[in-house]
């Protein structure tokens, strides 16, 4: 199930070619992020994903083309970056991480206030960390330092949450309450989700909407429309089966199989 | 009361405000270094900004041998050039480095030991290198100058306070810059301006401090306070307390002179810096026990709380005494052993450039330095005279003589004996030095003359001469041709002579009568 195609776009992006320098990484990028929009960006490593998603976040100029925003706000976004991207020895409290998503809005040379503390706590309390609100980010499991950095985004209120790689060195356990978690952002609010990763087999379960970047190009789709054989064996250049288990959408690599264009 | 808190730091001067100065700030700023793991720049920053001042001291010596007046601008040249080679290795140290062959650390590693060379080539090649070299890299904050002050106040004071104001912004940046970017702060300014903050502190610390001192103080600190404490805040807190205490326990040290078992004593006590680094390791150890026992966490920072408390109750008083330019409290031990260092230091600096122009190769700058000397009223001046008699140069040698007879020195009547002992000089000379071991009043003076008399071949003027400064100097007279008349002279009476201030020269004195007069 897509997002329906009459829903409006918070990001707009006009046959974007994306890179470094004289460096393409990304061309052709036609992409419309949908509000209410549950996206999965999905690549083998080094396909581009951080690329496309340094351009989303608003760092990365495109080389040409055109990335549009609605005009008369500014989007807001919660950036979930991967965990390993903070240095545990900042000696800091979970709740002091969640706060800093609303050091934009508190302003400079200023203090944070009972409201802001207020949405702080709600946010701890949504993603499940209120109790551990106090301990030491530096002493948390990957899951709940996962959690933190999602909560300190949905302080800040965003209209579009960005989580790069959420259950990158996690246990299937770690993995499955992460992705529940952003499942229920998504359906609580119907939050737009942008998730990038590059676990095809945990973001097929999930998400709504499937951009999949290979040798410089992005193509996208509903789920059903991307989550064929012929696609994603192309994707990783060797063959790949999907179906359904109990419900739930699984792929896997064929034994044996040849590897083509990799 | 007070004066009994506060000793031995009764009243302190700039001196050590500008200690704790660079205590506060280094510390403050260290735990971000230590925190965003940017060790090795703080310490590559520090040789760049040694870097910047050693170049100042060779450029401004090339200056003056080219004719140009350095004065106007020698004071603020290591300054503005230590500045502005950090600001160069902030900009480059923070240009990420993406090769594949070379890592960015190890062109850190590289900017380090390269600074670190030329800066003691530079300073080497300087006037008074190796005092200003070991200055920079150990030495202590016991010459603060003025001007340097009031740039280490008012830099620290502004930096200060733009970080209490944007603490908070700086802290996200600092922890995880791309996502304070994507919450729309500007976050690559603000960690330029750590880097800045960083680059701009080391550089004015090091007109002050040392190498050691500043570098110790960004590192040991906040380790310390990582130990000890779990909150961002609480961590500066605790760094800034150790390196306020290190500077207050360890400045006592500096001060006692463990050779004459005296305090305040300053040129017999432990260099400063080593010794402020030492205080902070017995800090980090007992912190690395605190952080296993939780009962001597609490003491320790029970401890530490008593130290900064005293510290600044010591830096109102001083700054009380600095701006009000009145004593809250009596005379102070500390300055005055700090006042007596700085001129033991101007002292040794004096003698150094004196003994180098006795060293020359120009006669005439040898000369001038023996009249230096003996214009100079000091114990060591006599000690480089005596050394001059070594000098190969008769004319260098008769000055030295004449100098070391209006010097008056307890050691020049002896060291002129043994002149004439050992370099058996020309009857000029001789006649030089008995002129100078008579105004040195000794005896000596008429038995050289005598013993000159002796001489078969002395030419004679320079016999007239003698017999003329003999008569002078004990009254007496005997025909020139009498050869044993001053000798059997000498042997009646040399146990008897006594020199008179007033005549100017010798009388015999036997219980109660005069002979000579």
């Amino acid at each position: 199930m897509g997002t329906p195609p009459g829903t409006p776009s918070i990001v707009t992006y006009e046959d974007v070619v994306l890179g470094y320098g004289e460096g393409v990484v990304l061309s052709g990028v036609d992409l419309q992020i949908r509000a209410g929009s549950y996206l999965g960006i999905v690549g083998p490593n080094g396909s581009g994903k951080t690329t496309f998603l340094r351009s989303v976040l608003g760092f990365l100029r495109p080389i040409s083309g055109r990335i549009r925003r609605p005009s008369g706000r500014r989007i807001r976004i919660g950036y979930v970056p991967q965990r390993q991207s903070l240095d545990p020895i900042f000696p800091l409290r979970v709740r002091d991480v969640a706060v800093m998503g609303l050091y934009r809005e508190i302003g400079f040379m200023r203090r944070v206030q009972a409201r802001h503390r207020r949405r702080v706590e709600e946010a701890l309390e949504f993603v499940g960390m209120r109790e551990l609100a106090e301990a030491s980010y530096r002493d948390l499991s990957g899951g709940q330092q996962q959690r933190t950095l999602i909560a300190r985004a949905l302080a800040s209120e965003p209209d579009l949450l960005v989580l790069d790689e959420p259950t990158n060195g996690m246990d299937l356990v770690g993995e499955r309450n992460i992705m529940g978690l952003v499942d229920r952002l998504h359906a609580q609010g119907d939050r737009t989700v942008l998730m990038v990763s590059h676990r095809l087999h945990v973001v097929c379960r999930h998400v709504h909407d499937l951009a999949l970047i290979s040798e410089g190009k992005m193509v996208h789709g509903s789920m059903e429309e991307m989550f064929t054989s012929e696609r994603l064996s192309a994707l990783y250049g060797i063959p790949v089966r999907v179906g359904r288990l109990e419900g739930e959408r699984v792929l896997f690599a064929e034994s044996g199989g040849e590897v083509t264009g990799r | 009361m007070l004066d009994g808190l506060l000793f031995p730091f009764e009243s302190m001067d700039r001196n050590i405000l500008a200690m704790i100065m660079i205590a506060v700030m280094s510390a403050y700023l260290g735990v971000y270094i230590v925190c965003k793991r940017i060790v090795f720049v703080g310490v590559s920053l520090a040789e760049i900004s040694a870097l910047g001042i050693g170049f100042a001291f060779y450029a401004t010596d090339w200056a003056v041998a080219l004719g140009f007046e350095p004065h106007a601008w020698e004071e603020q040249a290591p300054l503005i050039l230590s500045v502005l080679f950090t600001l160069v290795g902030v900009v480059l140290f923070s240009v990420h480095h993406s090769g594949k062959r070379v890592t960015q650390e190890s062109l850190i590693g590289v900017g380090y030991a390269i600074a670190a060379g030329l800066a003691v080539l530079f300073i080497w090649q300087s006037a008074e290198g190796k005092e200003k070299l070991n200055h920079l890299v150990a030495g202590d904050v016991i010459l603060t100058t003025e001007a340097q002050f009031i740039v280490l106040s008012i830099t620290f004071v502004v930096l200060g306070v733009l970080h209490l104001l944007f603490s908070k912004e700086i802290l996200f940046s600092a922890l995880d810059k791309d996502s304070a970017q994507s919450f729309a702060l500007p976050a690559r300014l603000f960690d330029l301006f750590l880097y800045l903050s960083i680059g701009i502190a080391v550089a004015v610390s090091l007109r002050t401090g040392s190498i050691l001192l500043v570098v110790g103080f960004m590192i040991v600190p906040p380790v310390t306070g990582l130990l000890l404490v779990n909150r961002f805040g609480h961590v500066q807190l605790v760094a800034i307390a150790v390196g306020v205490s290190a500077c207050v326990l360890a400045a006592p040290a500096t001060f006692y002179n463990p050779a004459s078992g005296l305090w305040y004593d300053p040129p017999g006590g432990l260099p400063m810096s080593p010794t402020v680094v030492a205080v902070q390791a017995v800090f980090l150890v007992a912190a690395w026990i605190a952080s296993r026992w939780s009962w001597t966490r609490r003491a320790l920072l029970r401890g530490l709380g008593l130290t900064t408390g005293i510290a600044v109750v010591l830096c109102s008083v001083s700054l009380s005494h600095l701006l009000l330019g009145t004593q809250l409290v009596g005379e102070s031990p500390l300055a005055t052993a700090l006042d007596r260092k700085f001129e033991q230091t101007e002292h040794d600096r004096t003698l150094d450039h004196l003994e180098s122009m006795l060293h020359s190769s120009n006669r005439s700058e040898r000369i001038e330095a023996i009249h230096l000397l003996v214009a100079w009223d000091d114990p060591h001046a006599a000690d480089l005279l005596i050394k001059a008699l070594q000098d190969e140069d008769p004319a260098v040698q008769g000055e030295t003589i004449t100098a070391l007879g209006e010097s008056k020195g307890s050691r020049a009547a002896w060291a002129l004996e043994t002149y004439l002992e050992t370099r058996f000089p020309s009857a000029d000379l001789v006649l030089q030095v008995a002129e100078a071991l008579g105004q040195l009043g000794s005896p000596e003076a008429v038995h050289t003359l005598i013993h000159l008399l002796e001489e078969s071949a002395l030419p004679p003027f320079i016999r007239l001469q003698a017999t003329k400064r003999l008569e002078a100097l004990v009254g007496e007279s005997y025909d020139l041709r009498d050869e044993h008349g001053w000798r059997d002279w000498w042997e009646e009476n040399h146990k008897h002579l006594r020199w008179d201030d007033e005549k100017n020269r010798f009388f015999v004195h036997r219980s109660g009568q005069e002979k000579g007069r």
